[in-house]
């Protein structure tokens, strides 16, 4: 407390730092630190005790688990294949509609559309979504979403059988109701931050467009989304990492049945609906299958965050030189 | 640009003012009305699961349903306020 005193003492504009001060400085440099590492050392502990567990499964199954395409607890046999595939078809296709609709979203709501106020709505309503939670989509999904969408599913199966994202009839679950629903999970993170990237190009950018005589979609189109475009990535890197390890909503509505197929109808897997629904009665034979499994959608996630920096940056560095 | 030409342009009458039905103007107002549709599109689930929840689970809301325990098998009544403090 002598430091406060010294400072605001009428006499004194500057007192040396005193022990109390130096300590308060190295005390709170060090409480940083150990927030920082321990944040670390905590995702280094996840995959240590994840990874141990998956030892065993991963010497009993090695590769052969990636690309088998059976799940037969009692004859032992273990393959996640359909499950890689339904994880990435599903976040693939929930991040195309989501993506599309929230690059979309943020243009509206950045590119004065709305009445300021309304625009606040609009963009309240679109944070809204965020906050619903997956157990309640998943539900939505099942007692709306399905009904709405089996008329129009059922129409393509028997008119455009023949292409094979039509090839099989909606049966209740499936991937498509999965992905829409995933998609809109995925809209307000890419909307959002798609937003920020909008809002943090220059008004001066926008002005000269419209100075040089654009429309405001060439303005948008030509000037605003290549200026923003590195910002819009990072969104859709979010999206997709959001949409990999999406669970509940997944496990309600993709239908959880072992099978790749490229049909929009047809029930699938994805590796975080697998572990939800398996660990609850795993036995001792199944765990180090199921951690194996946890670790490869680990590794799936951290390999689209690294490549979505990679890219990144690469961009960024291009567009950093012009 | 040299002097005759500057001066040459501005004798020709150029179109300088934008027509409605202009490519350019057609196509701004085009995509301008798709992205006014994808916004309701967009915000069309958020009022669908208000709608389902409030349809579906209104009727039931009361006071009892908020506070008191589940029932025990073949019974009604009860409610889900173990969840609500848990949550």
């Amino acid at each position: 407390m002598d430091s406060a005193t010294d400072k605001g003492g009428a006499g004194t504009v500057s007192a040396p730092p005193s022990g109390f001060d130096y300590f308060v400085d190295r005390g709170f440099r060090g409480l940083a630190v150990a927030g920082a590492v321990s944040i670390l050392l905590l995702l280094a502990l996840i995959l240590w005790e994840i990874g141990g567990k998956a030892i065993p499964g991963m010497r009993e199954h090695g590769f052969a688990f990636l690309t088998g395409s059976t799940w037969d607890v009692k004859n032992g046999q273990f393959g996640i294949l359909p499950a890689i595939w339904g994880t990435l078809y599903s976040s693939l296709l929930a991040l195309l509609i989501g993506g599309v609709f929230g690059v979309a979203m943020a243009i509206f709501l950045t590119q004065d559309f709305l009445h300021p106020k309304l625009a606040q709505v609009f963009r309240t309503v679109v944070e809204l979504l965020a906050a619903i939670p997956s157990v309640v989509y998943g539900l939505w999904g099942i007692f709306v979403v399905i009904p709405a969408i089996r008329p129009l599913a059922e129409w393509l199966h028997a008119n455009l059988g023949g292409i094979p994202f039509f090839g099989t009839s909606l049966a209740g679950p499936g991937m498509l109701p999965a992905a829409l629903v995933l998609a809109i999970m995925v809209l307000p993170t890419v909307a959002a931050v798609s937003q920020d990237a909008l809002r943090q190009v220059p008004y001066k950018v926008k002005e000269a467009a419209y100075g040089l005589g654009t429309t405001r979609w060439e303005a948008i189109l030509r000037v605003l989304l290549p200026a923003a475009r590195n910002g819009i990535f990072g969104a859709l890197v979010l999206g997709f990492g959001r949409a990999l390890g999406e669970t509940m909503a997944l496990a309600m509505l993709v239908g959880n049945a072992n099978q790749i197929s490229l049909s929009l109808f047809s029930p699938a897997n994805t590796l975080a609906a697998l572990l939800a629904l398996n660990f609850p009665e795993a036995g001792p034979k199944e765990i180090p299958v199921l951690m194996y499994a946890a670790l490869v959608l680990l590794a799936i996630t951290l390999v689209v965050n690294v490549i979505g920096s990679a890219i990144m940056s690469y961009t960024g560095d291009k567009s950093a030189a012009r | 640009m040299s002097e005759p030409a500057a001066a040459q342009a501005a004798q020709i009458d150029l179109p300088l003012e934008r027509q409605l039905f202009e490519g350019r103007s057609l196509t701004s107002g085009i995509l301008s009305a798709i992205v006014w549709l994808m916004a309701f599109i967009a915000s069309i689930p958020l009022l669908s699961v208000l709608y389902m929840l409030v349809v579906k689970g209104g009727s039931r809301l009361s006071w009892e349903a908020l506070s008191s325990l589940p029932p025990a098998g073949f019974e009604t009544g009860g409610g889900f306020g173990n969840a609500i403090v848990g949550t």
